[in-house]
């Protein structure tokens, strides 16, 4: 083929230039560390690699709520851990005051320290987490929940709302409890009935916790019953509130009175006209419980009308105590296992977000030994088609005319 | 035979030479002129004297000096380079659209990545108002993101607009050469009685490959020697000595448009849509491929985030228990693009995108004939007829009000969310109004519900019918320029190499090579030197004769 000097010159710039230009994207390749500079060196990659960027953005944020989680459960245990060995105190105290060597005086020592031990627990019910959030106040969180009132009580200022975090993908964890789960809404009792002797008795009946011996026949049945006392009070009329009928019954202290699926036992000896209720169990919180307590403690008296009533009292704070001690061991499990999963999201979250990692510079990142290999026998062939040209040109008849 | 004879034919044979030398140079001096065409001196024995002893030769005489030209290889090379150079200007130009989309500092992904997590961050901490402040702060760096990017397609609209007109006087200038050459060559050539006036025609011909590099066109030579050249669908741009000239022309539906029209009689036409090849039609490909599509989409983008952020945050209530009002300015309608033809007499219809999972990223046009209105989709070519009278038209997702009919005969041009981008911004000023909570009994400053559900919005499938999510068809825009991209870059690489070859080619047959050329002046010098020789052998010879007779 006939080669015209112009022809020459073309081929040996087109080859150098070409060169140059793979050097200058290797080149570029090796310090910016990415094989995909710009989408169109491989459109489908850099699509996927924003996807997986995507997912990698939420996995991090999933991780930092995960984190969040755990420290607000870790306080909300650590809250309860303390209401639980307050409570736990408050019972042994109650146990103490129930033996008959206390004097009234000793008792009303006893409701002192019991007082103090539910500031305690009033001050536990407002825990705040690190950002000044109330722990048990609901979604209400910058509103301190537990309030005493004026003429006594406490009242609950939050609301029922529970604040959920998402850890995972389609995956939330409840991070909060509202305080009017925790401390307000404990059934009374022993969960299912409540028995509360009545203020104006004078005898020395002491009434028990009761049990259910038939749930199915209690539950039909209308579950409001007074016990009162004859005149003598060796009978006493089982009046079914429900119904309005009443039977006599003979009194023998101790012995089992069981009617509609359940069982109580009044010890002692009651007056005549002492009256013993019998109702369902109702929502009571933690704090009215160990106030009745104090209270039961505060009025205690030395002779046994007075007596009678201190056991009464102290009987109902224990079926009471037990019920929120139930209930705080079941918010602590249920924590707990909140704890767990979170845990274990974490975990699985890691190893999703090292998956990601690497799909993506699997994709994106360049595979230096390759392009430093590239680099070198693109250089090499800079250099030939340099030294190639220079000989070519220099040949010419002219030089020899 | 008489001794003036002898010397004719020495004489031819020097004359001979002399041409053969001065085309030899000619072709040295010009070896490096682009587009040079090398010439050779043809020869040819003279027609011999018939004698009784036989037929006398009477020298050599020169033909003709033609040019080695191969016509298919140059127009070869013409369409080469109309290709490679629009293939060349197209991916220059969506490769740019391709780098903005996808930087991080510039694209969209990372700015969209950051506002929802600025979300998830109030969900996790719906009370803190500095952390809602963070959010505030966050969806005004997502506006702006979009407004940069907006203004990018802004700047590339100008940008093509000033190119397309330099390269209309370009193109004129080149065409006007190309004519005043025709001239020239048709004179000269008839002049010198049908000889080719090779430098000319070299001349036009590089002038012809220049105008090949602006736009793409056909040519057809004619008898008298001049050469026509056709644009677009047959518009005729040189035809013979006289040249019409290119202009630029608004767009009838956007007065911020140019097109290219030509002017034929005394009215203009517009024939962007006809011009291929060369560095317009690159330009006129990337602006009805790729810019359009990129402002559509990312328009889409804009208004499918406004439209569910604000449905979901009208659901929820703030800090303070109201119910929460719009978080980002409403574009469903002010994001749309209305533009009507020049010739309308009636106003145009407002349009509002009533479903964003239902818009496409499509222009549309409108028109209206008293009767009926007629809605094409210009991407398909779809077409929806509508009888009137009706107060508005649903389609794909939006909605035209046509309550107020426009004038019989009127038509616009419609794109939904091509303005999203540039409207889109923040409507909430104070972090207490973000409404992280919901209305309801448990709605106190610590509930985080609408929060969550608004920080999903992330991963809802909002967009293309249910199977794109947000940042997805974000995704997808990037991936369509960069294939776009990725395919001019190797139709560019292709049509070079297809051009090196054909050049190869040409210069094959019509290349200057010196070291022939540098053979040639010794062969000529050669030739010169034996031709004088004779000249002084025949003058001997004569000379001889002359003393004899002399005395």
């Amino acid at each position: 083929m006939r080669v015209s000097t112009s022809m020459i010159y073309r081929h040996g710039l087109n080859a150098m230039q070409q060169q140059q230009s793979s050097i200058a994207k290797s080149q570029r390749q090796i310090a910016s560390g990415k094989r995909i500079l710009s989408p169109s060196d491989d459109p489908v990659g850099a699509q996927r690699v924003l996807d997986l960027q995507r997912s990698l953005g939420l996995n991090q944020r999933h991780q930092q709520n995960a984190e969040r989680a755990a420290q607000r459960l870790a306080i909300e245990e650590f809250a309860l851990d303390g209401v639980v060995t307050a409570l736990q105190r408050i019972r042994e105290l109650a146990v103490q005051s129930n033996n008959d060597t206390q004097t009234a005086a000793d008792r009303r020592a006893i409701a002192l320290e019991v007082e103090e031990h539910l500031d305690g627990l009033l001050s536990l019910a407002n825990t705040q987490d690190g950002n000044g959030e109330f722990l048990f106040a609901g979604n209400a969180s910058h509103t301190r929940p537990f309030n005493r009132l004026a003429g006594g009580g406490i009242a609950y200022r939050g609301d029922d709302g529970q604040r959920r975090l998402p850890i995972g993908p389609d995956y939330q964890v409840t991070v909060g409890d509202a305080g009017s789960d925790v401390f307000m809404t404990i059934p009374n009792g022993n969960g299912t009935f409540v028995m509360e002797a009545n203020s104006a008795n004078t005898g020395e009946g002491v009434i028990d916790v009761g049990t259910v011996v038939d749930p199915a026949l209690w539950a039909s049945s209308s579950q409001t019953y007074t016990i009162m006392f004859n005149n003598p009070p060796d009978t006493f009329e089982l009046v079914d509130n429900g119904t309005g009928s009443s039977v006599t019954r003979a009194f023998v202290s101790g012995e089992a009175i069981t009617f509609d699926g359940i069982e109580v036992a009044i010890s002692g000896q009651p007056a005549a006209g002492d009256r013993f209720f019998i109702s369902p169990s109702a929502d009571q919180d933690l704090f009215q419980t160990v106030q009745s307590l104090i209270d039961g403690l505060k009025t205690a008296g030395d002779d046994s009308g007075a007596t009678a009533k201190l056991h009464n009292a102290v009987n109902r704070f224990l079926a009471d105590v037990d019920q929120s001690m139930d209930r705080m061991g079941a918010m602590r499990a249920e924590i707990g296992a909140r704890l767990n999963a979170t845990e274990n999201q974490q975990r699985a979250n890691e190893d999703f977000a090292l998956q990601m990692t690497e799909a993506i510079s699997i994709i994106r990142d360049v595979d230096y030994a390759e392009a430093i290999s590239r680099f070198h026998q693109q250089l090499t062939a800079l250099q030939a088609a340099q030294q190639s040209f220079l000989r070519v040109q220099d040949l010419s008849l002219f030089r020899f005319l | 035979m008489s001794g003036f004879g002898l010397l004719n034919n020495g004489l031819s044979g020097l004359v001979a030479s002399q041409r053969g030398l001065a085309t030899a140079g000619h072709n040295i001096a010009n070896a490096n002129t682009p587009g040079y065409h090398r010439q050779r001196v043809e020869l040819a024995a003279r027609s011999p004297q018939a004698s009784s002893t036989g037929f006398i030769g009477k020298g050599v005489g020169v033909n003709t000096i033609r040019r080695s030209h191969n016509q298919f290889l140059t127009v070869q090379i013409r369409t080469s380079t109309a290709t490679s150079k629009e293939a060349q200007t197209f991916h220059e130009l969506a490769s740019r659209v391709d780098n903005l989309l996808a930087s991080s500092d510039t694209g969209l992904a990372s700015a969209l990545a950051s506002f929802f997590d600025a979300v998830h961050e109030v969900a996790a901490d719906p009370a803190s108002l500095p952390i809602r402040q963070v959010l505030l702060t966050e969806a005004e760096g997502l506006a702006q993101r979009y407004h940069a990017l907006n203004q990018q397609f802004i700047d590339l609209e100008q940008e093509v607009n000033g190119r397309l007109t330099g390269l209309t006087s370009e193109v004129n200038a080149l065409s006007a050469g190309i004519a005043d050459l025709n001239r020239e060559i048709v004179q000269a050539e008839g002049a010198a009685g049908r000889q080719p006036a090779n430098d000319l025609r070299d001349r036009r011909d590089e002038l012809l490959r220049q105008l090949a590099e602006h736009i793409g066109f056909h040519t057809a030579e004619q008898n008298d020697g001049s050469i026509s050249v056709f644009v677009g669908n047959g518009h005729p741009l040189v035809v013979g000595g006289s040249n019409s000239s290119l202009s630029v022309a608004t767009n009838s539906f956007d007065p911020a448009r140019k097109e290219i029209a030509v002017s034929v009689g005394g009215s203009s036409t517009i024939i962007s849509d006809h011009l291929t090849g060369g560095a317009m039609g690159g330009i006129l490909d990337f602006r009805h491929r790729v810019l359009g599509e990129a402002e559509n989409a990312l328009g889409r983008v804009a208004v499918g985030l406004a439209f569910n952020f604000n449905g979901q945050h009208r659901l929820g209530a703030d800090l303070d228990g109201n119910l929460g009002l719009d978080f980002f300015v409403p574009i469903d309608a002010a994001g749309a693009e209305v533009l009507g033809h020049e010739q309308n007499t009636g106003s145009s219809p407002s349009v509002t995108v009533t479903n964003p999972a239902a818009l496409t990223t499509s222009d549309y046009r409108l028109e209206f004939d008293g009767t009926e209105y007629v809605v094409t989709r210009l991407s398909d070519h779809k077409v929806d007829r509508f009888s009137a009278p009706v107060p508005s038209i649903s389609i794909d997702g939006f909605q035209i009000d046509v309550s107020v009919p426009p004038g019989v005969g009127d038509r616009f041009r419609i794109r939904p969310v091509a303005a999203g981008a540039g409207e889109f911004g923040l409507a909430i000023r104070e972090p207490r109004s973000f409404a992280a909570a919901l209305p309801d009994a448990l709605g106190g400053v610590g509930d985080n519900r609408n929060a969550l559900d608004l920080a999903t919005l992330q991963e809802r499938l909002a967009l293309q019918n249910g199977s794109a999510t947000l940042a997805g068809a974000y995704g997808e825009l990037v991936a369509s320029v960069g294939a776009v991209t990725q395919q001019a870059e190797v139709r560019h690489g292709a049509q070079e190499l297809l051009l090196n070859q054909v050049t190869d080619a040409w210069d094959a047959v019509s290349g200057v090579n010196l070291d022939e050329e540098a053979a040639n002046l010794l062969r000529y010098q050669q030739a010169y030197e034996a031709s004088a020789r004779f000249i002084a052998a025949a003058d001997a010879a004569l000379q001889s004769l002359l003393d004899v007779v002399a005395g």
